[in-house]
């Protein structure tokens, strides 16, 4: 049986009737146009397009490049860390000796590690790796505000592209991504609006999946979801409070949800139980561990971008933080005992489910995070912000295999090649999935910025 | 171990204990599971009776809670269910009185915790400076000592205070990562990991800061160590072999045993009071579970 959780008493906590303020409130939560075959408004992506699927991999906080991917043996002692290095797959690369899982399947994807961006806040690096754009409204914290900035990658690609009876953009996470200063921009639509959102997925560590983006259908019980005739109820009833307020496209979108949620290929694609015992414990009791399970059936069912997010906050150790990547402090002990083994496990899982199932002929694997961190040790014997120099992975639709593209200096500090920027990112991402830079001028995005060559 | 512990504990139904008993069936070298759960866990240790086991445990939503199990019964509880904040690497005093974790805070992020579970009152040690932690608390049998890893200002040493948390200590001052001490059973020396010689490699000094003295060299990691009630060895995790398994060194020979062969991960070996088993956690088919080995 599927795990389907809707519904979180938002209305009850709105108060009634409901004000434009809270239904506002509730469009935020609820960016289900997407979902909802949304269609494309920049022409079909081409048919033969290398990346059928993206699923980015988001590891919200900012790794360490030096103890994971691009470690540097002979830096000096203030610089290298306490991990020495093993030999991959691919002959002559060395990685992290954190990372055994992944140097045996370093045959299956390309290491760049010459990725830089431009700024070493959490909140605007994030909104940048994912649009390709700097937030040029500024505001306090840089971070600007949604509706002036560009869209999500995901966005683009669900505008551009038209699949039946599934969403185009999904983002796994238990609620917005950001810090503890707020939401990230980029995580959707922004100048396109709401509509153009990812829809919204949490997956716990034990695979039960909730939906964020569905706080109007309060009440509705996993077990409810099976009642059709109930769930519709649920649904009018929603319909019913926001009817009077509502664009017509809030309106339809309660049906439309209704029929997505009830449908037969999007509850395959949700229902994690399918999975053997053995395929469900590879990939681990955590909840980034499931979401990558989640995030491989839903490119497999014909998702065309899926955000898998490591967590929701970029910290680590705060009370509202869920073990981010932002290890200002303990860095070497949170990558011995958590980060290093998690990382290992789930993606050396996910490259292998991939490839085993012939997927990574058609799916665009990224894996990343905003920035990287200090390569020299700072004062209490961890690390911090560092946006000059860190590593991504890519995989499949014709990526490379067993490549180390680009090389950082002695020290990990910065580039000694051609820098891999958030902007050629993005354009390298949309070109593999067909849409061209025709399309991409057609929509205002990413016009001056070119791929990758070594990941074409 | 005080039947009214003063903390909130709750029946938590989640784990299921298997009584596999294989010790029965002639196969005493085969490893005990303790868990089914598989969610991630970290640093199980036992209580100084040897009846339950305290380890860290991912929860939803996202946090990092104690948990007691009882080996007896296979109740497993979860501590301190008020707070709200990330909870790790619990050990208990030999005498079962005092209760040391530490604990998500902000400012520092992490606080070494001290509860003396009679008096029902709670001695923290804040560590100096706004990104500070504490890790991985050992009592030091015979004093009034708690060896602990501080990052600060410093870099990452072991630092010792006493039950009140307070009067703190540094043992090492040395220019590299310092991790993970295990106090003697005559609590003269602790036994920790340090990256001095370039990686992770296991060190005793002496209480007072002398007589640092090399366990281990190899290029590849030696952590987590733990020091047996005998004191004649020391447990502790090495990837020399691929992937984390379990050694025993014995200290007067160095003499290496692997207690663990496969291609898993096995980590943090912890010693049962007497001597005669280890509980450690192993990551089997991307689960996470406890387990008991029997030691010869």
């Amino acid at each position: 049986m599927t795990i389907l959780n809707l519904g979180t008493n938002r209305i009850k906590t709105c108060g009634s009737p409901i004000s434009r303020r809270s239904l506002l409130k509730i469009g935020t939560a609820l960016p289900l146009l997407s979902l909802l075959g949304y269609q494309p408004e920049a022409g079909a992506a081409a048919e033969n397009a290398r990346a059928k699927s993206v699923l980015f991999v988001n590891l919200i906080g900012a790794p360490s490049h030096m103890d994971l991917f691009d470690p540097k043996p002979r830096a000096p002692a203030e610089y290298r860390g306490p991990f020495n290095v093993i030999q991959t797959r691919t002959p002559g690369v060395h990685f992290s000796e954190l990372l055994p899982k992944c140097a045996a399947i370093s045959d299956k994807y390309t290491v760049v590690r010459t990725n830089v961006n431009h700024s070493g806040d959490h909140l605007i690096a994030m909104s940048t790796m994912m649009s390709g754009y700097l937030p040029t409204d500024g505001g306090e914290t840089g971070n600007g505000t949604p509706a002036g900035y560009q869209p999500n990658f995901g966005s683009i690609a669900s505008r551009s592209i038209q699949r039946q009876g599934l969403p185009t953009f999904v983002s796994l996470a238990k609620g917005p991504i950001g810090d503890g200063r707020g939401p990230s921009l980029a995580a959707g639509g922004n100048i396109w609006g709401r509509r153009h959102d990812p829809f919204m997925i949490h997956c716990d560590q034990a695979g039960a999946i909730t939906l964020p983006g569905l706080d109007l259908l309060e009440g509705l019980s996993p077990d409810r979801l099976g009642d059709r005739r109930k769930l519709q109820q649920e649904l009018n009833r929603a319909k019913r409070k926001v009817d009077s307020l509502a664009s017509s496209d809030l309106s339809a979108l309660y049906g439309r949800a209704y029929g997505l949620l009830t449908s037969a290929s999007s509850n395959r694609a949700f229902n994690i139980e399918d999975e053997s015992k053995a395929t469900r414990q590879a990939y681990g009791q955590s909840s980034f561990g499931q979401s990558c399970l989640l995030g491989r059936r839903l490119v497999e069912a014909g998702v065309p971008y899926v955000q898998v997010n490591w967590s929701q906050y970029a910290e680590v150790l705060y009370e509202f933080s869920d073990y981010g990547w932002d290890t200002h402090a303990d860095n070497f002990g949170l990558m011995e005992d958590w980060h290093g083994p998690l990382l290992d496990q789930v993606f050396s899982t996910l490259m292998n489910d991939l490839d085993d199932r012939g997927l990574l002929e058609t799916t665009l694997v990224i894996l990343m995070g905003e920035f990287g961190r200090t390569p020299r040790i700072n004062s209490i014997g961890s690390r911090d912000h560092w946006h000059d120099c860190y590593f991504s992975l890519w995989a499949g639709a014709g990526v490379p295999r067993g490549q180390v593209v680009g090389m950082s200096d002695r020290r990990a500090e910065h580039p000694v090649t051609d820098p891999l920027t958030p902007a050629m990112v993005g354009t390298t991402i949309l070109e593999k999935m067909g849409i061209t830079a025709q399309q991409r001028a057609e929509l205002n995005v990413l016009g001056d910025s070119h791929v990758f060559d070594p990941l074409m | 171990m005080y039947s009214g512990i003063a903390m909130s504990l709750i029946l938590s139904c989640r784990t299921l204990f298997i009584v596999l008993m294989l010790q029965a069936s002639g196969m005493a070298d085969e490893p005990r599971q303790l868990t089914t759960d598989g969610v991630w866990k970290l640093s199980p240790r036992y209580s100084p009776d040897g009846e339950s086991v305290y380890y860290s445990q991912s929860s939803n939503p996202g946090r990092v809670f104690l948990h007691q199990l009882d080996l007896k019964t296979g109740n497993n509880k979860q501590l301190f269910l008020e707070t709200t904040t990330h909870l790790f690497d619990p050990v208990m005093s030999s005498d079962g009185r005092y209760l040391a974790y530490c604990q998500s805070s902000g400012s520092p992020q992490l606080i070494l915790m001290i509860r003396d579970l009679k008096e029902e009152k709670t001695a923290e040690y804040k560590p100096v400076g706004a990104r500070s932690t504490a890790r991985r608390p050992a009592f030091i049998p015979g004093t009034r000592l708690v060896a602990f890893t501080e990052s600060g200002e410093g870099g990452q040493q072991i630092s010792v205070v006493d039950y009140e948390g307070k009067n703190r200590r540094l043992v090492t001052e040395i220019a590299a990562n310092n991790r993970w001490p295990d106090a003697s059973p005559d609590g003269k020396k602790l036994v920790f990991s340090s990256s001095k010689a370039g990686n992770y490699d296991l060190y005793t000094i002496n209480l007072d800061g002398t007589e640092l003295t090399q366990l281990t060299r190899h290029p590849l990691r030696d952590i987590h160590p733990a020091w047996s009630p005998d004191g004649k060895r020391i447990a502790f995790v090495s990837v020399r072999d691929g992937n984390h398994d379990i050694y025993l060194l014995e200290i007067s020979t160095k003499k290496l045993t692997r207690m663990t062969d496969n291609d898993i991960r096995d980590d943090f070996p912890s010693w049962s009071p007497d001597g005669k088993k280890l509980v450690y956690i192993s990551q089997r088919e991307g689960s996470t579970d406890l387990y008991e080995l029997a030691v010869e």
